[in-house]
Parts: C-alpha cells; sequence; structure tokens
C-alpha cells in the first residue's frame, strides 16, 4: 500500500509539470488550472433575489431612451423585496449595440450609489455578442465591446458579465450565422474569443457568464463542453432556465448548476409561451439549485409572450414570480 | 400668477448662486441625510477586525492564526450576508495590494455568495502636523481605489487621535475644537472627492475621542458637506450618558455599521439591547449592511469564532 500514494504523488507532479512549463511562458493563455472544475462552494447553500432588468425592457428601451430609467428600476426593485438587480447593458445612456461605446463614470457611479443607498446589490450585467458567425472582424469587434463592459462591470460592482454563446441575429441559427461551418470550428472561434474576453475580465476581478440560449448551446454538455475549452477560471456559466432544449430540462440545470455564476430564472423551461401548460416547477429547480451548493444571487427573468400582443405587465408579473421564488426557496430550505 | 412663479424660479437660482461661486458642483442647499426608499432592509455582515488577534498572528507566520480568505470562509458558514474587511490584515498593507490578490479576494467572496459591505483604513485628522494628515489622506485615497477593485462600496476613515497620540487634544497640541474640525473637514472632503470618482464613500466612524456624540458626528459631516462622506456609526463609541439617543440621531446619515457587543466597548458598559438597537436603525430607514465587530475587551479568554457567532444569533433574533 506504500507505493501508491507515491505513485500518486508521481503521477501529480507529471500532471503539474505541463503547467509549470505554461507558466514560464507569461502570456499564454493557459490558466494554472488543470480542468475546469465545479465552484468551489463552503457553508451549505444560500440563496438571494435578483430580477434581471430584461423584464422591463421595454419601459427601459435601448441606449435608456425608454420612460423607466436604471435608478428608476433599482428603486422599483427595492420597493418588490428584491436583494439585488441584474442591470443589463442595452439599458444604459452609452450602451451601443455593435459599437465599442460604454457609459460615462458619471452614469455608471451614479446608478452604483443610488443601488447602494437602496441597499440593493448588483448581481451581474450583459451585454449581446455574435461569436458564432463567420465573419472574424465582427467577432473581434464583439471581443473588444466585451472587455469594455467587464470593464463597466468592475466599476458598478457587478461580478458577472453576461454573454452569448449562440447567435443573436433575428431570424438566424449559428449553422446559418457560420455559413455552414463544423460545429467544432465554431466552438473554437467561441472559445477563443470568450477566452480573450476573460483574461481581460480577470484582471477586474470580474467573471464572463456563458448563457446557454437554446442554438449553439441546446444543452448542459454544450454549455460544459465550451466552457471547458475556454479554460478560464473568469468564466463559468449562466443557467438560463428556460433556453435548454432536451427531453429533461431539468437534469440539463442540475448538470449545469455545478458551473453556474449566475442564473436567469425563467417563467417555464420551454419558453414564456408555455407558460400556461408548462410553468417552471419552482421546487424542483430550488431543490436543484441547493443540491449543487450554490450561494448567491438567482436573478428572475420575466418575458414578455412574442405572440402575446401588449398584454405583458411587468409589474404584475414581477412580484408575482417573485413571491413564487421566494415560497420556494422557503419551502426546500 | 406667472409673476410668482418667476419669482420663486428666481430665489431658488439665486439661492445657489453661493454654492456656484465657491465652486461647488452640488446642486444640494446643505448636507442632507441619505434619501431612504421602501422602508429598512436589513442584512448582516461580519468586520474581520473581530478576528484581529488571529489575523495578525498569521500576518507573522502563515502557519498561524487566520487570514482574510479564512475568515470569509467562517463568515459563510455562521450564516452572515457579507464580510467587512479591514485594511489592516490586506497583504501589503499599508501599500495598495498587489492586483491578483485582490482579484482573488474578491472572487473568494463571490464564491462563497457573500458580499463587501466595506473596508477601512487608518488614518490621523487631528493631528496639528500637515504631514500626518496628509499621510492620512494619501493612505484612504489608495484604499478608495482598493475598494472599488474589490466591489467594497464604502471605505471606513476615523476622526480620532490615533497612536502614539491618544486624545486629539494631545495629537492637535491642543488647537480649538473648531480648528481641529476644520482640519477633518478638509481633510475627510479631499478623500471623499477622491471617492466621487471611483464610486466609494467615505464613511467616518465616531471613535469616541474627538467624536463622542451624535451631534459632534453630524457638525463634522455637515462641516465636509460631500455626498460621497457619510456616516459610519459604530455602536459601541458615543461615550454619552444616553448612546442609543446619539446612534439615532446618526443613523439617517449611516452608510456602514459596528455593531459592538457593549456601549462604550469595554466590559463594564452595559451590553447592547439588539432589539433597542435594530428597532431605531429601522427606524431611520436604513437598507444595507450592519456589521457585527467583537473586541477582546482585554478578555484572555476571548474567543471569537464564540462571540461572532453569539452576537450574530442575538442580531438575527432581533431582526426577526
Amino acid at each position: 500500500m506504500n507505493a501508491s500514494p507515491s505513485r500518486r504523488d508521481f503521477l501529480k507532479a507529471a500532471a503539474l509539470l505541463p503547467l509549470v512549463a505554461a507558466a514560464g511562458a507569461a502570456l499564454s493563455p493557459t490558466t494554472a488550472l488543470a480542468a475546469v472544475e465545479p465552484i468551489k462552494r463552503v457553508g451549505g447553500p444560500m440563496l438571494k433575489t435578483s430580477l434581471n432588468a430584461y423584464s422591463f425592457a421595454k419601459l427601459l428601451g435601448t441606449g435608456g431612451t425608454g420612460s423607466l430609467k436604471l435608478v428608476e428600476l433599482a428603486e422599483v426593485c427595492a420597493k418588490m423585496g428584491f436583494d439585488a438587480f441584474d442591470p443589463t447593458g442595452y439599458y444604459f445612456p452609452g450602451y451601443e449595440k455593435n459599437g465599442p461605446g460604454v457609459p460615462t463614470d458619471k452614469v455608471i457611479y451614479a446608478l452604483k450609489r443610488r443601488a447602494f443607498d437602496l441597499g440593493l446589490g448588483i448581481s451581474g450585467t450583459g451585454i449581446g455578442n455574435n461569436f458564432t458567425i463567420a465573419d472574424k472582424d465582427a467577432r473581434a469587434v464583439d471581443v473588444q465591446r466585451i472587455k469594455n463592459w467587464s470593464e463597466v462591470a468592475a466599476k458598478l460592482g457587478a461580478p458577472v458579465i453576461r454573454v452569448f454563446a449562440d447567435t443573436q441575429l433575428r431570424a438566424q441559427t449559428w449553422e446559418s450565422a457560420s455559413k455552414g461551418a463544423k460545429r467544432d470550428d465554431v466552438e473554437k472561434w467561441i472559445a477563443d474569443d470568450i477566452r480573450a474576453c476573460a483574461e481581460h475580465a480577470g484582471k477586474f476581478g470580474v467573471i464572463i457568464g456563458v448563457q446557454n440560449h437554446g442554438d449553439f448551446i441546446k444543452t448542459a454538455d454544450d454549455q460544459l463542453n465550451l466552457i471547458k475549452r475556454i479554460d478560464s477560471p473568469w468564466c463559468g456559466a449562466i443557467v438560463d432556465t428556460g433556453y435548454y432544449k432536451a427531453d429533461d430540462v431539468y437534469a440539463e440545470m442540475a448538470k449545469a448548476a455545478p458551473y453556474a455564476v449566475n442564473w436567469q430564472i425563467k417563467q417555464s423551461p420551454y419558453g414564456v409561451e408555455k407558460e400556461a401548460e408548462a410553468p417552471t416547477d419552482m421546487k424542483r429547480l430550488l431543490k436543484i439549485v441547493r443540491a449543487s451548493g450554490y450561494r448567491g444571487y438567482l436573478p428572475l427573468e420575466t418575458l414578455s409572450p412574442r405572440s402575446g400582443g401588449s398584454g405583458y405587465d411587468p409589474y404584475k408579473v414581477v412580484p408575482k414570480f417573485l413571491a413564487e421564488l421566494r415560497q420556494a426557496i422557503a419551502e426546500t430550505a | 400668477m406667472s409673476t410668482s412663479f418667476t419669482r420663486r424660479r428666481f430665489l431658488a437660482t439665486s439661492a445657489l448662486l453661493p454654492f456656484a461661486a465657491a465652486g461647488f458642483s452640488s446642486a444640494r442647499a446643505a448636507y442632507q441625510p441619505i434619501a431612504r426608499h421602501s422602508g429598512p432592509h436589513l442584512r448582516t455582515s461580519l468586520n474581520a477586525y473581530s478576528f484581529s488577534d488571529l489575523l495578525n498572528a498569521n500576518a507573522k507566520d502563515a502557519t498561524k492564526g487566520l487570514d482574510l480568505f479564512q475568515v470569509c470562509d467562517f463568515a459563510a458558514k455562521v450564516g452572515f450576508d457579507a464580510v467587512d474587511l479591514t485594511g489592516y490584515f490586506f497583504t501589503g498593507y499599508p501599500k495598495a495590494p498587489e492586483n491578483s490578490y485582490l482579484v482573488r479576494l474578491k472572487r473568494h467572496v463571490f464564491n462563497l455568495g457573500l458580499d463587501i459591505s466595506g473596508t477601512g483604513v487608518r488614518n490621523d485628522f487631528t493631528a496639528a502636523d500637515p504631514a500626518t494628515r496628509a499621510e492620512g489622506v494619501a493612505l484612504i485615497k489608495t484604499w478608495i481605489e482598493v475598494a472599488a477593485k474589490l466591489g467594497a462600496p464604502t471605505v471606513r476613515a476615523f476622526a480620532d487621535a490615533q497612536p502614539p497620540f491618544k486624545t486629539w487634544q494631545q495629537a492637535s497640541g491642543n488647537a480649538p475644537r473648531e480648528k481641529v474640525e476644520a482640519w477633518m473637514a478638509d481633510a475627510c472632503r479631499e478623500c471623499a472627492e477622491h471617492g466621487k470618482n471611483f464610486g466609494v464613500i467615505v464613511a467616518v466612524q465616531n471613535h469616541g475621542d474627538f467624536i463622542a456624540t451624535g451631534a459632534e458626528h453630524l457638525s463634522l459631516l455637515k462641516r465636509v458637506d460631500h455626498e460621497w462622506c457619510a456616516a459610519l456609526v459604530d455602536t459601541g463609541k458615543y461615550l454619552s450618558a444616553d448612546p442609543y439617543a446619539d446612534i439615532a440621531v446618526m443613523a439617517p446619515y449611516a452608510v456602514n455599521w459596528q455593531i459592538k457587543e457593549t456601549m462604550q466597548s469595554s466590559l463594564k458598559s452595559p451590553r447592547v439591547d439588539m432589539k433597542t438597537l435594530v428597532a431605531i436603525i429601522r427606524q431611520s430607514g436604513y437598507r444595507g449592511y450592519v456589521p457585527i465587530e467583537t473586541l477582546s475587551m482585554g478578555r484572555k479568554d476571548y474567543n471569537p469564532h464564540a462571540e461572532v457567532t453569539k452576537m450574530f444569533t442575538d442580531l438575527r433574533a432581533a431582526l426577526a
């Protein structure tokens, strides 16, 4: 039995060698991780509520042009009793859908201060990007945008910034956006791009969260394969409970949960249009979250049904959904 | 009626003139309480200073005591929502720590699901020597940038004398109180102006020397008159007959707290009545973290793990 530990030690030492060699090359993208591991959780689950600003998309308006400003949304969240909110990048004055623009420090710190005075945490932020497109230069523009926004996140005190691995182009899929490229090639594009973002974000202590959005990332395996290929300690999963395309969507959530750095809790795992027939089983979801040991914020994101006309009222939908989340947190404690 | 409107507008405009002339960019007529909203919302935090001895032991010999990372682990296990990471215990203090250390600490706290409610340094703005005060300003400015990188919303500053001086009278060479308050206000304002550029609030703590009452605390803040400077209410350092009344005076201006075990941070003074305290904090509409800080107070058998857990249990009971 003596030989066994020595052999293990030897293997361990040998396994570290390539990393030591890589560490010598200061600019090597290789990180100190042998492999992407689940997030280390300590102390058992501890869950807090948050609201993703996208729930108020129409009222906020891209670039903050709507009738509701982000600082006002923060007040709405405080009033509703959320612990935090997740102000999506789109709604900041200065957001550019296709350009590198970011809000001024004045805008950022005014929001940070208002949230602080409200006792409201900032659980994350996010921007839109397209890493599945064949056009390399266009991807480079998005890499720069994410880098810029990771600095915005740091200034705000938002620990995570959401990026997409799926195409965000209207009426397109990753297959059409990539002009028929092979899945493995597209995964490499995305991984290389997100790795570059994560290295930058990591300097600011900000994590890049990759959200599943039902296109390139349909399953937890798709999501984890990508994250493992990115192989950065500053990249993790944003588990969107409404956007796995699989037979057992809850099994997908359970598989991704150990890697989660943030969430988007949706009204139905099959899209909001299915809310009436198949609402999210909040108790089942919370058991999954707790089993993973996740500690942190659980942001809700409510959506306006695509075919639903103008009936969607976040002022009504959000408090009802928050009550369900709180009940599920309490019932599974 | 239109005359009246015009007149009101004129008065409103002229009221702003002195500020414009003095170069103040603030549109506020006077220093105001923090705008509260939606009723109170309190969450727990742990000030790392409770583990002062163990943290210092670890700084001297890494095999001993606890480091900040382990204090965070403890806070998570007990059930705190946040930690308040005193600057003294950062590797490199009083210099700004390496960026790699800060992002590692920030990430550790994130993985624990905790927030960072604040950080703090040691400064002496009561000292007669301008160099001592300037040193404090420089340190707070440095730490504002550290706080910004960590995501800590506040940096604690002292308004009282620090060693080698025992009192502000001694530190100031018996300068008049009025003069010392002016020194202090100028120094705090300079720090707050830097804080504004990083979205970090300078939180001035009462420490029972120059600031021994709520009235003294408020007088200083009004003299600083800066949106990014507010109060850190130390519940164990108002040295008056009715410290709860002082706490009530200052709660509207609070951006952070230190909840102590006793009302004058000594074993001779009465233990905090957590229910009374929480009622006062709630009355002010405060929303945010209420960090606990336990002290050895000369106890040879001081066990921070046990004292912190006890205070946490008391605080949670009072919150519920």
